[in-house]
């Protein structure tokens, strides 16, 4: 029997020995590690289009994240139909859905993980690789037919590039897009700009006018008063700048600032794009917005739900929306304007100096692979199962739509919940069905649900949604800028670069918006602010790891 | 029996403060009728502003959601509707997280209680050999704890997820507490004690039958204290358990909070992970998980000032 052990490894068996007072490993250079002999309960002819089954029955465990709107159930039918189908038991260790990333953390850093790490955003795996508790997925994906086949099909390549750690691996498994599905913009009340005889803006130079106008008919009141501390609105207007920003205070979470460094393709290098032209004019734009009264001030301290409030009760006429928070918005309003007295939907995303643009990466968040795994005797069945489980379309129908002819229907390309079914978080199926697929049976629940085909991902998809969507076919994509595949070390010092600087970029964006700060006349100070905290040696370091990454390989 | 003040009519502070009640027979100063008044109006803000949101939470869990969104309940319900306690009394993981919290609360601090008194007796003991060391180390762990990984792989090696034990034992003996027991049980008459030895009660004989009754008070006290820091607790629980139906109900309601307000997954899926549970729904819960214990306290506060007074009064 051959089995070689990575460094990796024996960084992971010392953690693990120190905890379970065992110690074993022995040491051997890199390379793809050698699966064979681990072929207990796999499949001897399992291709893309082949339906998972072991031969024999099989275990694993998954981290399972628990969300209040649809609580995990023992009894949910999930679980039972994929075993039924692929001979696979799945025990879920259930975690709530609030603090799941520090249950998540202790499990994987003490050495618990689960088989299967579900619900983990691109970025998230970081912290664990270092670790060596989280398995190097990208060794083995070629165990994965459905999901090479997805990749090579649909150009996926640069999207993964963006995952790939300072040794050229990546450590997660991503959901996969086929096409890139965009849901945050802006919603006004329509009723009010019918009455006005404006039409829905679709740039922001037409934003602002729009605001204007409204202003003018509603004095006193702001128009835009916005939820998510004011990150979406810098995020989306941010592609058609040419830049990236957008970070909500309140939540301590970053939309589209990120790291602040910017990538550009032609140059193969990074830049801190906060400290830029395009940057200065978006922030430019908004300090007029709320200097001529359009945008709220309390956009950036406010709760979300007090933003909401001010919209679903006639306080405010725009707010940044997606497909879902547009519903439960309408609830709220039927409930306090009265259903028909107001009208609201997705406007188009608007436009800016460089056109229609769309940015965003067409990888989901995913799964993590625990390492241990690696070494038990089902290893290869435990791949094929997952290709299969994640990247499949049956398996995806599966988990989103539940038993065919039982739970769902699928008639002419069309999908919908058999009669006495509900999907009720898509308004999909008979409202007054007593039972609904997801929060009785766990179907089209999202530790199971990643991308997938269009045709998939659009068979939820309300009419309204699905039109919207289709609004989105003439923008221009922008090319994901990659992660700065960092090592362990340099991520370290990076990141205490990071903070200083995005800290001080968070400040300065507020206080140029706010007009505490002028744009023009302080902008120097701002810039001379950020070289102090040592951004040259912060964007240097992130284009030595790049190079460092790729030249290995 | 010695005369002693009505217990209920004494407020606690003057415990801590030794006893001035008999001050009030004499004429007060001017400045201290001042400093009352000063203190009372102090007092009555502090009250104020530690009860409003409570108030406020109740008034939510009361009234429509539609008065809630306008932002017009603040002290009195606005829209009567306790429709939503219906729905939330409805839901069958509320009942099994409830009982979970009932079951853990009683278990962990009967465990906390026994292993407490046991150790803060036998330190106050000055007789114990090595008593200035077993002191040391419990305050060592008061500076330095363990972390939360390494803590974590304990409990996991010993087997003890997903069992009571798990939040029972880790956190069972909290050091202050200790202190504070070890402290009292020194201040019980020395004679007292020897009398029971001649009397010939052995050790177990004497915590049980002479220095536990006296002790009522910081028992009562010690009980509260651990009972209330057990019912409000959720972190062991959401470390340790991996089921949902092992969740003590501060999980189920920290769920529901973080649900609606959880907008670190948005921008970067749409998923439908999304949720907005109504303030409505969230202050329903809050109310029913704090009534037990905002109903118990009075009655245990009230039981342990008479316990304080029993002991002073034999001392």
């Amino acid at each position: 029997m051959s089995i070689k052990v990575t460094r990796r490894d024996v960084l992971v068996m010392g953690l693990a020995g120190a905890a379970a007072g065992l110690l074993a490993g022995c040491s051997s250079s890199g390379g793809t590690p050698v699966v064979s002999g681990k072929t207990t309960g796999m499949m001897k002819s399992y291709a893309a289009g082949t339906t998972f089954k072991a031969p024999q029955p099989l275990k694993f465990t998954m981290l399972f994240q628990d969300n209040p709107a649809y609580p995990y159930k023992k009894t949910w039918k999930v679980f039972d139909q994929i075993k039924k189908v692929t001979n696979v038991e799945l025990d879920p260790t259930v975690v709530p859905f609030a603090d799941f990333a520090d249950k998540k953390s202790v499990l994987i850093n003490a050495g618990k993980a689960p088989d299967i790490i579900a619900k983990t955003y691109p970025g998230q795996e970081a912290p664990f690789v270092g670790g060596g508790a989280v398995l190097a997925v990208s060794d083995y994906t070629k165990y994965m037919p459905n999901f090479t086949q997805k990749v090579k099909d649909w150009n996926l390549e640069a999207d993964l590039s963006t995952i790939k750690q300072s040794d050229g691996k990546f450590y997660l498994l991503p959901g996969l897009h086929q096409s890139l599905n965009p849901d945050y913009t802006l919603s006004f009340r329509d009723d009010v700009l019918d009455a006005l005889g404006l039409k829905q803006p679709t740039t922001w130079d037409e934003v602002k006018t729009t605001l204007q106008a409204i202003k003018q008919a509603h004095p006193g009141q702001y128009p835009l008063s916005d939820r998510y501390g004011g990150a979406n609105i810098l995020n989306i207007a941010a592609t058609q700048y040419g830049t990236m920003a957008g970070y909500d205070a309140a939540t301590s979470s970053s939309w589209g600032l990120g790291n602040g460094l910017l990538f550009d393709w032609t140059k193969e290098e990074f830049s801190y794009t906060p400290a830029d032209d395009n940057y200065k004019a978006l922030i430019a734009f908004f300090a007029d917005l709320v200097k001529e009264g359009l945008l709220d001030p309390e956009t950036f301290t406010q709760t979300d739900d007090q933003a909401t409030a001010k919209f679903t009760t006639g306080k405010s006429f725009a707010i940044s929306t997606n497909a879902q928070q547009l519903n439960l918005d309408r609830t709220a309003m039927d409930k306090n304007l009265g259903a028909g007295k107001y009208k609201i939907s997705k406007a188009p995303i608007p436009g800016g100096p460089l056109g229609h643009r769309l940015a965003g990466s067409r990888l989901e968040n995913g799964i993590m692979l625990s390492t241990s795994v690696s070494k038990r005797d089902d290893f290869e069945a435990f791949l094929q199962y997952v290709d299969w489980q994640w990247y499949s379309d049956e398996a995806q129908i599966l988990v989103k739509w539940g038993i065919k002819d039982v739970t769902y229907t699928y008639k002419n390309g069309v999908y919908d919940t058999a009669p006495g079914w509900k999907l009720a978080a898509y308004g999909i199926g008979d409202q007054s069905a007593t039972k609904d697929i997801r929060i009785d049976d766990g179907f089209s629940c999202g530790n199971f649900m990643y991308g997938g085909t269009t045709a998939i991902v659009e068979s939820t998809m309300p009419a309204e949604e699905l039109a919207w969507q289709k609004t989105l076919t003439s923008y221009e994509i922008v090319k994901a800028t990659p992660t700065v595949p960092y090592t362990q070390v340099q991520a370290q010092q990076a990141g205490l670069l990071q903070t200083a600087i995005t800290d001080s970029t968070n400040t300065w964006t507020q206080n140029f918006i706010l007009g505490k700060k002028d744009v023009n006349n302080d902008w120097d100070a701002y810039i001379s602010e950020l070289n102090g905290k040592n951004l040259k040696q912060y964007v240097d370091g992130a284009n030595q790891a790049y190079k460092a990454a790729n030249k290995k390989a | 029996m010695i005369e002693a003040p009505a217990a209920g009519a004494v407020p606690t502070a003057s415990l801590v403060l030794g006893n001035t009640k008999h001050r009030s027979r004499i004429r007060q100063s001017r400045g201290e009728r001042i400093f009352g008044v000063v203190n009372v109006v102090i007092l009555l803000l502090a009250v104020a502003i530690t009860l409003f949101p409570f108030v406020n939470v109740v008034a939510q869990s009361l009234s429509s959601e539609k008065y809630i969104d306008f932002g017009l309940v603040s002290v009195w319900p606005r829209g009567w509707d306790v429709s939503t306690y219906g729905l939330v009394l409805k839901d069958p993981t509320f009942w099994i997280n409830y009982r979970n919290t009932v079951v853990y609360t009683v278990v962990s601090t009967a465990v906390s209680m026994v292993l407490s008194t046991m150790f803060a007796y036998a330190v106050s003991r000055p007789e114990l050999k090595g008593r200035k060391f077993f002191i040391g180390m419990a305050i060592v762990t008061m500076l330095y704890s363990g972390g939360i990984i390494p803590t974590y792989i304990v409990v996991n090696k010993l087997n003890l997820t997903d069992t009571i034990w798990a939040i029972a034992l880790p956190g069972a003996i909290s050091v202050f507490n200790v202190l504070v027991m070890k402290s009292f049980f020194e201040n019980l008459p020395d004679e007292l004690l020897e009398a029971a030895q001649i009397d010939g009660l052995n050790t177990y004989g004497i915590l049980l039958r002479i220095v536990l009754p006296l002790s009522k008070a910081v028992m009562a006290t010690m009980i509260l204290i651990y009972a209330v820091g057990q019912w409000n607790s959720w972190f062991p629980a959401f470390l340790y358990m991996d089921h949902s139906d092992l969740y003590p109900v501060t999980v189920y309601l920290r769920n529901l909070i973080a649900g609606a307000t959880g907008a670190q997954d948005a921008g970067a899926s749409a998923d439908g992970n999304l949720t907005q549970i109504g303030a409505n729904i969230k202050s329903v819960t809050m109310v029913l998980i704090v009534i037990p214990i905002l109903f118990v306290y009075p009655f245990i506060q009230r039981y342990f000032v008479t316990g304080i007074m029993l002991g002073s009064v034999k001392g």
